[in-house]
């Protein structure tokens, strides 16, 4: 039997009026690259922020690494979406990777140059050494994405989870960052991606979840991936059932 | 019941009811676009323009200081467009800098006069920053009627491509209306709005006419014109009453009178309107019976 | 003189301290709200204490001062409106409650609603109290633990605080609690709007929170930096301010405000002079 890294159990989530997962279960193995896609609304970036904790649900339970508690959650790294963020924050590339180290730092402490040398190292698996004082509103869109695979790797977790890691970047940033999931992948940590290319699902992933609201299905890429499962969760089902 | 009766009364009354009604109007196009806070800001900025219209004309005129009034809402608002769009300050910051740079100004130039045997009768300015009614003369409500009028007038005229500039400005442009010309317009009328009730609501409260009604009107309906409709009469209500409390009770400026009007009609809204919290925990229930 | 020019630079140096989150944050207008509804905790709690000088003036108005953050953040997550609108309501209705009360109850005392926009730190070396022998004024004191007690809480929280500004999505991910941040970051801001808007007046205190972070906000790549030219800003901003005031005879706190303007503008015109010369440069 598989170890399972984040569970998800009967879980339904409603803004306002209108339910956005409904009645989701699903399980995530530990050492896995697991693809969430569907169409626009059909709830993944509700269901990540679920799991993490920052949504509360109407009903069930989600699990990491078996836990339901809040602390379970130092062990995943975050990757935002670019919108979230406050690009024009007096920061550095060096500080932002460097608070993947402040999860480890209780109240009062700050980071010591164990922590540093993290970080800095963690810039160098991401190729971005020679920008580490460079503003983080200078950087390109693949910049960025890099700085922020680089913070959730000082951030040592084993659950990485990430919300459209690839849209809007460029080729050489989308292969280093394959390259380094498949390179943490291998020293067993776990990815939860949501990922809006089709078509390269099954070169970058091994499990895909299908989601509209509820899983159209679920598991390895190979038995899964199917122009019958990805039609099933791209056509607007159930939708007038809930606009109105 | 002879206040109700009173000449005087029914004047003043006119006045800020009109006021209110336009302000309600014309205030909702920038509560539905998320720039509610640029109303005060702007008020605020007003302040310096009727003592620096009083520091040049020497005269307590209505009409003059509404000019500086107007001059320097519009600097302020010029200046406000400015810093968001040539810097990465946000507009919250920069409203906080010109509400308070000006207003200082403001309070720096009555400090100067005020000490200054060379300016007689400085005590009326005070009543431009909490609005008293009962200094409001009947030239007033004929200047106040008439930028109102004004106002509704041009908002009429502009009324579909208002509409849609509120609702999708980017479709705005592609069907070619002017957006530019929309939203100076828009601008213009709210600044006069704003300096037009400077005597009776004041500087400092006058953003709550501009946006309490937009918010009723928006609780009670989703439809562009029955909004408006509904934020005019809440405004109107308020006014007349909140003008009535303040000349039948000794002590009481107008301004907060109204507004404390304008806030019982959006408590009054928040709970019992369509979109209020009452039926919203109602329909939340009936959806977590259905599951 | 030296005593007024104290007071102000203790004051500006709490605040903006402060001022430095809640520029990044976006919050800088929710000051503008509570400076305005402290008056309604000040006057509600004079009329228990029917005495000016009581510390349950302060207790109040900092309650209000919260509960208008409260208030604000209620009604905008109960989705019936939006943050700014909610602020804007808000903040008249509870400072039109407050008005009212005064001028129909309080006419007689000293709770001039001038004083309450515009402050009177002339007057403020006039309370004096007595520390180790030394005469020193009450504001004075004051200000200044709450000075210290704004840097322990910077120096305290200073990655929680920058790491929940700068993306709080991370921080609540990541096991922070940005609610807890949040809410004990406006509980100060609260209590130094009311201290400080006793000695400065609302408006000043307005400029205090917003002015200096966000000139230092204009020219700055790292936070630590952003937070000394803060600090500095707001310094040279009380100096030059109190001196127009004081040579021209005019209000100081409208003076400061005002100076506090004209350095952001000089800053901010500065700035983007240089930088066009860089897209001149590249073309």
């Amino acid at each position: 039997m598989t170890e399972i890294a984040v569970s998800v159990k009967n879980l339904t989530v409603a803004y306002n009026n209108a339910p956005v997962i409904q009645n989701l279960n699903v399980d995530i193995k530990k050492g896995s690259r697991t693809a969430i896609v569907g169409p626009n609304g059909a709830g993944k970036s509700t269901l990540i922020k679920t799991i993490m904790k920052l949504i509360k649900p109407v009903a069930g339970q989600s699990f990491i690494g078996g836990s339901e508690a809040k602390s379970a959650l130092k062990t995943v790294a975050y990757v935002p979406q670019k919108g979230e963020v406050n690009w024009d924050f007096p920061a550095t590339v060096f500080d932002v990777v460097l608070m993947g180290r402040y999860v480890h730092k209780g109240l009062f402490k700050r980071p010591n140059q164990t922590d540093k040398n993290i970080a800095l190292s963690a810039l160098d698996t991401m190729k971005m050494t020679a920008y580490k004082d460079h503003q983080i509103s200078e950087l390109s869109g693949g910049q960025r994405q890099r700085v922020f695979l680089a913070r959730a790797i000082a951030h040592n977790a084993s659950i990485y989870i990430m919300d459209e890691p690839l849209q809007g970047i460029d080729i050489t940033t989308e292969a280093l960052i394959i390259k380094t999931m498949k390179q943490l992948q291998s020293e067993g940590k776990t990815f939860l991606v949501v990922h809006h290319n089709l078509t390269t699902v099954p070169e970058y992933f091994n499990d895909v979840i299908l989601l509209n609201k509820e899983i159209i299905t679920s598991g390895p890429v190979a038995d899964v991936w199917t122009e019958g499962n990805i039609n099933a969760a791209y056509q607007e089902k159930g939708d007038k059932e809930w606009t109105s | 019941m002879d206040i109700l009766t009173s000449y005087s009364f029914l004047v003043v009354a006119l006045g800020t009811v009109i006021l209110a009604a336009a302000a309600g109007i014309i205030g909702s196009v920038s509560v539905l676009k998320g720039q509610s806070l640029i109303g005060d800001a702007v008020g605020h900025a007003t302040f310096p323009g009727v003592v620096l219209a009083f520091m040049l004309t020497g005269v307590m005129e209505t009409s003059i200081l509404i000019i500086g009034a107007v001059s320097l809402g519009i600097i302020a608002f010029l200046l406000i467009n400015m810093m968001t769009e040539r810097s990465k300050i946000s507009l919250d910051s920069a409203l906080a800098i010109v509400l308070s740079g000006f207003f200082g100004l403001g309070m720096a130039l009555k400090s100067y006069i005020q000490g200054n045997p060379n300016f007689n009768g400085t005590q009326g300015i005070d009543d431009f920053i909490f609005g008293q009614a009962a200094y409001i003369l009947k030239s007033d409500v004929y200047l106040i009627s008439l930028i109102s009028v004004i106002s509704l007038i041009l908002f009429l005229i502009f009324y579909q491509q208002i509409k849609i500039y509120v609702f999708d400005p980017v479709y705005a442009r592609t069907i070619g209306i002017n957006v530019k010309l929309i939203n100076v317009l828009i601008l213009i009328m709210t600044i006069l709005l704003i300096a037009a009730g400077l005597k009776s609501v004041g500087a400092v409260l006058i953003v709550n006419i501009l946006i309490a009604p937009a918010v009723i009107g928006m609780l009670w309906s989703n439809k562009f014109s029955s909004v408006l409709a509904v934020a005019a009469c809440a405004g109107a209500l308020s006014a007349f009453s909140g003008t009535y409390i303040s000349t039948a009770l000794t002590g009481i400026a107008t301004g907060p009178a109204i507004i404390l009007s304008l806030s019982i009609c959006v408590i009054i809204s928040m709970l019992a309107a369509p979109k209020g919290i009452v039926l919203k925990k109602y329909r939340m229930k009936k959806l977590g019976e259905s599951l | 003189m030296i005593e007024v020019f104290l007071v102000l630079l203790v004051t500006a140096l709490s605040a903006s301290l402060l001022g430095v989150f809640l520029v990044l944050n976006k919050q800088v207008m929710t000051t503008d709200a509570l400076s305005h509804t402290i008056l309604l905790g000040i006057v509600l709690a004079f009329f228990i204490t029917d005495e000016l000088r009581s510390p349950l003036l302060i207790i109040g108005a900092a309650a209000v001062g919260l509960i208008t953050v409260y208030l604000i953040e209620f009604v905008t997550r109960s989705g019936l409106m939006k943050h700014d609108a909610a602020t804007g309501i808000v903040f008249t209705g509870l400072f039109a409650a407050a008005v009212i009360l005064v001028s129909r109850y309080a006419d007689d005392v000293h709770l001039d609603i001038d004083v309450v926009l515009m402050g009177q730190v002339l007057f403020a070396p006039l309370n004096r109290i007595d520390i180790f022998g030394i005469s020193l004024p009450y504001a004075l004191v004051q200000l200044t633990i709450l000075l210290m007690i704004n840097t322990l809480f910077v120096l305290l929280f200073y990655k929680d605080l920058k790491v929940s500004s700068f993306d709080p999505v991370y921080a609540a991910a990541a096991g922070i609690s940005t609610v807890l941040i949040h809410y004990s970051l406006m509980t100060l801001v609260s209590i130094t709007a009311v201290t400080a808007f006793d000695a400065v007046g609302s408006i000043l205190v307005i400029s205090f929170f917003a002015a200096p972070a966000a000139t230092a906000y204009l020219v700055t790549k790292r936070l630590s930096h952003m937070i000394w030219l803060t600090l500095s800003t707001a310094a040279f901003n009380s100096l030059a301010g109190c001196a127009l005031g004081y040579f021209t005879d005019t209000s100081i706190a409208g003076s400061v405000a005002f100076i506090s303007l004209l350095t952001f503008f000089i800053v901010f015109i500065f700035n983007s002079t240089r930088l066009l010369s860089k897209v001149y440069k590249k073309a």
